[in-house]
């Protein structure tokens, strides 16, 4: 059987991460192929509706990654960025959702290696845990059921 | 018409045994503080006591989501698949003679014209068990547009609840055959009077008198004032059981999708928005008299029959208890 | 209740308002709106404990511009919402006239500033048992939890009762009605309704009053107050702001500290 290959949606800021992955390119490091990176203006800008819309998309893991505190472009973005994960992981953390397939990072322009680390590192933790069907299988809950109550 | 009769302590065994059959069966269970029809699993998780559902049986043959089509591109082609037929019976077991009622107006909508395919398929797989009630509330006002709370209307098989147990009235050819099929839980007997056993639901307003003054309430000038306490949520609409609107959405991905069909209801602004931005209903009391209006003029008007039942479901739902029945009240009043 | 009947009377007699918004005794004896335009009508009006809408709801309706000055019997709630709405810029000071009653007298309140005062003396501690049964969700396994909301969010018909009934879900058009992109799936599947219960908790973090309507208001009986009460219980111990009790605007998700805890970050 064929080894499950994660797909992995990175959000990464311009001035930081973006530039970072460019780095590891450059230099020619080399990293796992299974991330899809989209690229944003500031981390300010991702928001949490893009992780819910990847994961919607079948993504099995996403990482989410703009300059670290005091570095960023705009001045504060990553802070109000950083301010809203915090309210969205307690949120995530109550619901039950499965958490270790989001990951947050700050990797600078400087940081090629750390950037194919983060991506290696990510890669491997979401291979062991499998495809996300439990998210998946959300989308059927409903579907033609009579009856209001869930019959799950 | 056939009458059979139930003994108390055997009703167990024949919910468990249409369940052991393969047949869904969907009955009124408890919540939280509010009864909702629901898959049932045993005897055991159905709330026998209960005035009325939260929720009405509608959704048996008109689910809040269903499946029109899915499809599936292969290279060029786009290969369309119908949704799956029910493979079993569904029996809807302890629906209320208002519910029974609905069904009436619900099948004119659904199949007298053109026949509804997704409708039509549920529908003939159903089969509907009623319960004459023993006990109304104040929002119940069945007895007002003309259905009393033993009525056989939309029923294949009608039960009422006797000192000796469930007495059962034969309606259609399809209870006949469930019948039939469970025979050894049944026992023969004779016709009896259900007025003993049947609640006394008191006259909310006279519908005939309704009839004369609601074909010109249109421009009443009192809409604004009494639909003040509503605001938007549709709760009313969505527990109605003859509320009949429905949205229509594609869920698609690259490879495939599904278009459902989904609950709808005039009481939110975007029902009636266009795609301009401009909202023929802009207010939410010019929404609450299409509302009162579609039950009580409009669908007389179009299939001869009102589409209010009286279950009294939108005044126990809404948060801010609009009634209904004040609204009819005071559109008497003028 | 005489005197806050008298007193109303009082204010439409002078025509300081045109419309008060109030209750009335539902029929099972709780509070339900009441909208009262003449002060004969005013014998109907009640106040108590059961009186639990939130009527800052009503002020957004567009029907309710008609009226020159409107009167509101606010309960404990209904400050709240309304200093938070002000923080927002939603409501001006003066707009409207305030009255609660506590201990049995009829409170007017002269100023927006003056409501911040007495909302921040009777701040009530949280519902013991709502916070037991936060600490009983939490206290399961991830994997529970996960089942539990998957259960309890699928019977939601997406209705949108919850944002009707929330005095701050003012928006003119929604995140759920934007469908370029379409963000939030329309159906009632399980994902499409625990996404949408994902987005109206986000929004309402760290701005929601608290005051339980939207759980009041659901017809599913769906605990989805727990989901708002959490987000804001962890921002108030976060970051320390306490939503609908302050004049100024302090939205905390609009601002930020350098040294918020980054302990998930790599």
């Amino acid at each position: 059987m064929q080894e499950f290959e994660p797909k992995i949606v990175a959000f990464v800021c311009n001035w930081c991460t973006y530039a970072g992955a460019d780095l590891a390119g450059t230099s020619r490091i080399k990293y796992a192929t299974n991330v899809r990176i989209v690229r944003f203006p500031c981390t300010g800008r991702i928001d949490y509706m893009l992780i819910l819309k990847a994961f919607q998309n079948g993504a099995d893991g996403v990482i989410v990654s703009g300059c670290h505190p005091n570095d960023c472009h705009y001045t504060s973005g990553n802070f109000h960025a950083r301010r809203r994960w915090i309210v969205f992981n307690e949120l995530l953390e109550l619901l039950g959702f499965d958490k270790r397939r989001l990951f947050f990072s700050w990797v600078s322009a400087a940081e090629g290696a750390k950037w194919a680390n983060l991506v290696n590192e990510v890669v491997t933790e979401v291979r062991k845990l499998g495809p996300f069907t439990e998210y998946e299988k959300l989308s059927k809950i409903n579907v033609n059921s009579i009856g209001e109550l869930c019959n799950v | 018409m056939e009458y059979k009769l139930i003994k108390l302590e055997k009703i167990q065994d024949f919910i468990n045994a249409l369940i052991a059959s393969g047949k869904q069966v969907l009955a009124p269970k408890q919540k939280k503080e509010k009864v909702f029809f629901s898959l049932v699993g045993s005897f055991d998780e159905i709330a026998m006591d209960y005035i009325q559902t939260a929720f009405s049986a509608k959704s048996a043959v008109f689910p809040k989501c269903e499946e029109l089509y899915t499809f599936e591109k292969n290279g060029k082609d786009t290969i369309l698949h119908n949704p799956p037929a029910p493979e079993n019976d569904t029996i809807v077991f302890g629906m209320r003679p208002c519910d029974g009622a609905a069904f009436d107006y619900l099948t004119t909508f659904f199949l007298k014209e053109n026949p509804d395919y997704h409708f039509k398929m549920r529908y003939d797989k159903t089969i509907f068990v009623g319960l004459t009630c023993s006990s109304g509330d104040e929002f119940c006002f069945c007895t007002s547009v003309g259905i009393s709370p033993s009525d056989t209307r939309g029923s294949d098989l009608m039960l009422t609840k006797t000192e000796n147990g469930y007495y059962m009235e034969i309606i259609t050819e399809k209870g006949k055959k469930l019948v039939e099929q469970f025979s050894n839980f049944f026992e023969q007997t004779e016709q009896i009077d259900k007025t003993k056993y049947t609640a006394n639901i008191q006259k909310r307003f006279d519908s005939s008198a309704l009839k004369e003054k609601i074909s010109g309430a249109f421009n009443w000038e009192r809409w604004e004032e009494t639909s003040l306490p509503c605001f938007g949520c549709g709760t009313c609409a969505f527990s109605c059981p003859t509320c009949t609107c429905f949205d229509i959405q594609d869920e698609a991905n690259l490879v495939g999708g599904a278009r459902y069909r989904i609950w709808d209801t005039c009481a939110l602004g975007i029902f009636t928005k266009h795609a301009s931005g401009h909202n023929p209903r802009e207010k939410q009391s010019e929404r609450w008299r299409n509302r009162i209006l579609h039950k009580f003029l409009y669908t007389d008007e179009q299939f001869g029959t009102l589409s209010c039942v009286g279950c009294g479901r939108c005044i126990r739902n809404c948060p801010a208890e609009l009634s209904i029945i004040e609204q009819v009240n005071a559109i008497m009043e003028g | 209740m005489s005197e806050l009947i008298n007193k109303v009377s009082q204010f439409f007699s002078s025509g300081i308002i045109d419309l008060f918004i109030g209750y009335k005794k539902g029929r099972l004896g709780e509070g339900k709106p009441a909208f009262f335009t003449k002060p004969e009508q005013l014998n109907e009006l009640i106040f108590d404990e059961n009186c639990i809408v939130n009527l800052a709801v009503y002020l957004r309706k567009p029907e309710l511009k008609k009226y020159s000055k409107i009167g509101v019997l606010a309960n404990f709630g209904t400050l709240r919402a309304l200093l938070q709405l002000a923080a927002e810029n939603q409501i001006a000071d003066g707009q409207y006239l305030i009255l609660t009653v506590a201990d049995g007298k009829v409170l007017e309140f002269a100023n927006l500033k003056a409501i911040e005062e007495y909302v921040a003396n009777n701040l009530p501690k949280p519902n013991p048992e709502r916070i037991a049964f936060l600490k009983e969700i939490e206290s399961k396994s991830r994997e529970e939890r996960w089942e539990f909301w998957t259960r309890e969010l699928a019977s939601c018909i997406r209705c949108y009762a919850c944002r009707a009934a929330c005095p701050l879900c003012y928006c003119e058009q929604c995140l759920v009605e934007c469908n370029q992109p379409q963000w939030v799936g329309v159906p009632p599947t399980g994902m499409g309704n625990l996404e949408w219960h994902i987005v109206r908790a986000m929004h309402l973090a760290g701005r929601c009053i608290g005051c339980g309507e939207c759980e009041a208001a659901c017809p599913m009986e769906i605990p989805i107050g727990f989901l708002t009460q959490k987000l804001n219980m962890a921002i108030i111990s976060n970051f320390g702001q306490v939503p609908g009790t302050k004049l100024e605007p302090d939205y905390a998700l609009s601002t930020f500290k350098v040294d918020d805890k980054e302990n998930f970050i790599r």
